[in-house]
């Protein structure tokens, strides 16, 4: 059994993901160390948002194997992800409807750990979380009529409330004005200073390479590059592959 | 040769068959929409083609059209009804057609009561005695009638324009309302074709099984197992599924007796939607 | 702090309740009341059992088949053995679960319109079957003469379900009351909540940590177990049951009708339900429309899903604050 050598945040061995005789995934791998500031960018349909539907468990890899704080999680029912420390926003919003926005985070807080885990001021906790991405004055508003951004938000919070060590955030970018986009850079730097390890995935730009310790490309299912983000802005491959012209490996 | 004699009445059901998922199937692909009352409606246009023939003393040719006419009107009307229903559209379709099936189930127990009707064939079977085969008229009446609307209705998918559209709806309703196509207009289509369809079935089959108010919920089985097994918009499959069924049933009855025979399209379906439990892909995938 | 809205349930339903206790006190002869008001209790209960699983978000059409072999379960163990009723009901209840367990494995997979469809279909399996097993089941002839419910005696008070219809009535209503208050319970708990999240995001429950495979088999389990119990309960109470009855579409429908009714994910929807819709059904239609009375069953269903989707209870709360 391979096992993690170091103790890496994530691990992600020769991921390969099949959707109808059509690969999502090829072959990924890639290693994420703590506290780090990692994105995933590419074009649409490259498979970043299948990429975590794999770490979070939501998706069986077809071959390959995941490791999280050197442990396999590959086949884990995604709530055990969840429970040892993985939490994940969604592209396109999805809170409980018909819950407030208090209630959304409370689930959070009661199902994100196990019952030793489990906090003892649960409600206080919440509250916290709600204050920190700026929605106390919502709290009691069903999540249904809140705007995109504010459901967004809420999205953060809930995902934090379940006290994970790698947050993985899908787009939390897209839609937001300047100032919002601003004030999200500077969530994400806050939550590394409170010991997370995060992912992006981000169409913006000029989001990920101000925040960002490292870059990952993909396109098509396989990692074209990596490194920090001024190289890859600049490679040859990222630019090919946004503007759709189809490379040959070994260039 | 009894083997002959099953084969023929196999057939002869099986085409039947086909008839009663073609409209169902039209109507889901196209919409989405699940009608529960699917059976009870064919049982509608049977009892339609009863009364007519009884008390109008209408031929049974003209009942077809009647019917066809009447059950039209019925599933455009249905088709508005079923404009209210809010997310998720497939679930709750089929609950509120749930609830139609016992208004209907209901309605016809308390105008035709319980006791069981049919329309007789006078005309005398055919026999071919050096084959030991009986044909009745009844059967040729089925056969042909089913054949004809299946190959109809493949020629209006796949030969005419509006065809086109309905196949393209069924394919991907979001990409065909991209291409132009009034998918709102499709769907009232599908219904009105469907509706025709069942009309069709109807007095079919109140000439081939006794029409009682409980009987629906077979054909609307019948017509669900046939549209999983066939997938979206598959007419050949329609047909061969139509044909499958009449065997499968007729062999379950052959060597098992009539009592079984619900567990076995009960099983059937089951087995059908475990095997696809998205439900009815269309073959084609759509390339992201 | 304790909403108005809360106060003014608790006041109501108390209300309600004083007058189902007392009420019979006040009528001459009772048996008619008695008789339709202790279906409406057992119709409520089987509402509530059936909610039970469709909190999770899913429509059984198929709770039929937990019913009757919760009735075939117990009526045959107290035919061959002669055990207690009151014993056997319990070993009803177990026999529906045993099947609900089916459900959870084999169904597993299964969403919406797909599931609602194989709970259908899945009716037909114990159906089948003990119509054809004439031999231990008696088939189609039905099983008579099950014994019923004896007497229990507490010093000089005597209780006997089998033969007074007021013992009935009382009995059912606090075993209605009973079920429903199961049902609060477990809406308030925090099983109930990981159920509501499970519902209204599965995917996203999952994310959050909830174990949704089983919050919702728990719930499937809890919901076959008393859907099994009620039919257990209903073949000695009847004395008589036969497949078609006991798996027949009607049960699987009623509780459904009674629950969206009254509101489905409410806490008082099925009981909503039961005490409007059954008595109404039973008292004015079946007497002008004898044969199909049932249609109103259907016409709620269809009312109800297009003008009123959260049921009466939701809607009659919105125009009280309105007011």
């Amino acid at each position: 059994m391979a096992a993690a050598t170091h103790k890496s945040c994530l691990e992600l061995h020769h991921i390969s993901v099949q959707f109808e005789r059509q690969s999502a995934l090829r072959d990924v791998s890639l290693v994420v160390e703590e506290q780090e500031i990692v994105s995933v960018i590419g074009p649409n349909g490259a498979g970043k948002t299948t990429l975590f539907n794999v770490i979070c468990g939501q998706l069986k890899p077809a071959e390959g194997s995941v490791y999280f704080k050197g442990c396999d999680i590959t086949l884990w029912p995604a709530h055990r992800i969840c429970h040892a420390g993985v939490a994940r926003t969604f592209q396109i919003a999805r809170p409980f409807p018909e819950m407030s926005v208090l209630e959304n985070v409370l689930i959070g807080v009661w199902f994100g750990k196990k019952k030793q885990q489990r906090s003892l001021f649960p409600a206080e906790e919440a509250k916290e979380l709600i204050h920190l991405v700026g929605l106390s004055h919502k709290s009691h508003s069903a999540a249904k009529h809140l705007t995109l951004s504010e459901q967004r938000r809420l999205e953060v919070a809930r995902a934090l409330a379940t006290k994970p060590r790698l947050l993985l955030l899908d787009e939390i970018a897209a839609g937001l004005s300047p100032q919002a986009i601003k004030e999200a850079v500077e969530l994400v730097k806050t939550l590394r200073k409170r010991g997370l390890t995060v992912m992006l995935i981000d169409h913006f730009l000029a989001l990920t390479s101000k925040v960002s310790d490292r870059l990952i490309a993909l396109d098509q299912g396989e990692i074209i590059v990596e490194g920090n983000p001024g190289e890859v802005l600049q490679s040859a491959e990222v630019v090919a592959a946004y503007l759709g012209e189809r490379q040959q490996k070994g260039f | 040769m009894i083997l002959l004699q099953l084969i023929l009445n196999a057939f002869s059901l099986g085409s039947f068959y086909a008839l009663v998922a073609l409209g169902f199937a039209l109507i889901f692909g196209v919409t989405h929409a699940f009608n529960l009352a699917h059976g009870e409606m064919i049982l509608l246009s049977g009892y339609l083609a009863y009364i007519l023939g009884k008390q109008l003393q209408l031929p049974f040719v003209w009942t077809l059209p009647a019917c066809m006419l009447f059950l039209l009107l019925v599933a455009v009307l249905l088709h508005e009804l079923l404009g209210r229903v809010k997310e998720p559209y497939e679930l709750n379709t089929l609950v509120v057609t749930f609830g139609l099936a016992l208004v209907l189930q209901n309605g016809m127990l308390i105008c035709f009561s319980a006791d069981y009707r049919m329309i007789h064939s006078s005309a005398s079977p055919f026999e071919f005695s050096t084959l030991h085969l009986i044909l009745t008229q009844t059967q040729i009446t089925l056969l042909s009638t089913s054949l004809l609307a299946t190959i109809s209705v493949y020629i209006l998918l796949r030969k005419s324009f509006l065809g086109k559209a309905l196949r393209a709806t069924i394919q991907d309703r979001e990409a065909a309302r991209l291409a132009g196509i009034n998918v709102g207009r499709m769907s009232v289509i599908a219904f009105a074709v469907g509706g025709v369809l069942i009309g069709l079935a109807g007095p079919l089959y109140a000439r081939t099984a006794y029409l009682h108010p409980y009987g629906g919920i077979e054909a609307t089985l019948i017509a669900i197992i046939i549209t999983i097994f066939a997938g979206v918009g598959r007419i050949r499959g329609i047909l061969l599924g139509g044909w499958a069924l009449g065997i499968a049933e007729s062999l379950a009855a052959y060597a098992l007796g009539i009592g079984w025979r619900e567990l076995v399209s009960a099983l059937l379906l089951i087995t059908l939607l475990l095997l696809r439990p998205e439900g009815i892909i269309p073959r084609r995938m759509r390339q992201s | 702090m304790v909403s108005k809205t809360t106060t003014h349930a608790a006041v109501l339903f108390s209300i309600i309740l004083l007058f189902l206790v007392l009420w019979p006190a006040v009528l001459n002869d009772a048996s008619i009341y008695y008789r339709v008001m202790t279906m409406a209790f057992f119709y409520g209960a089987l509402a509530f059992t059936w909610n039970l699983h469709a909190l999770t978000g899913s429509i059984s059409l198929g709770h039929a088949a937990f019913f009757g072999l919760g009735a075939y379960g117990s009526a045959l163990l107290n035919y061959y053995t002669q055990t207690s009723p009151y014993v056997t009901i319990l070993f009803g209840g177990a026999t529906g679960a045993l099947y609900g367990f089916f459900w959870n494995i084999t169904f597993d997979k299964l969403r919406g319109a797909r599931l609602a469809l194989a709970t259908l279909a899945s009716v037909e399996i114990p159906k089948v079957i003990i119509d054809n097993w004439d031999s231990f089941t008696f088939g189609s002839m039905g099983l008579v003469g099950i014994n019923t419910f004896p007497a229990l005696r507490f010093g000089s008070f005597v209780v006997a379900p089998g033969e007074s219809l007021r013992a009935q009535y009382y009995l059912l209503l606090s075993f209605m009351l009973l079920i429903g208050l199961l049902h609060w319970q477990v809406i308030r708990s925090r099983w109930g909540w990981a159920i509501r999240a499970v519902r209204e995001d599965e995917t996203a429950a999952s994310m959050l940590g909830v174990n949704t495979t089983g919050a919702r088999w728990w719930a499937l389990l809890l919901s076959a177990f008393l859907t099994g119990l009620c039919g257990a309960i209903y073949a000695h109470l009847i004395g008589l049951i036969e497949p078609s009855l006991v798996f027949s579409l009607h049960i699987s429908a009623l509780p459904l009708v009674l629950t969206i009714f009254g509101g489905r994910y409410q806490y008082y929807g099925p009981l909503l339900g039961s005490l409007i819709l059954y008595p109404l059904d039973q008292l004015l239609l079946h007497s002008l429309i004898p044969v199909g009375h049932a249609i109103i069953y259907g016409l709620v269903i269809i009312f109800t899903l297009l003008f009123l989707p959260q049921g009466i209870g939701a809607w009659l709360q919105q125009r009280i604050r309105a007011v």
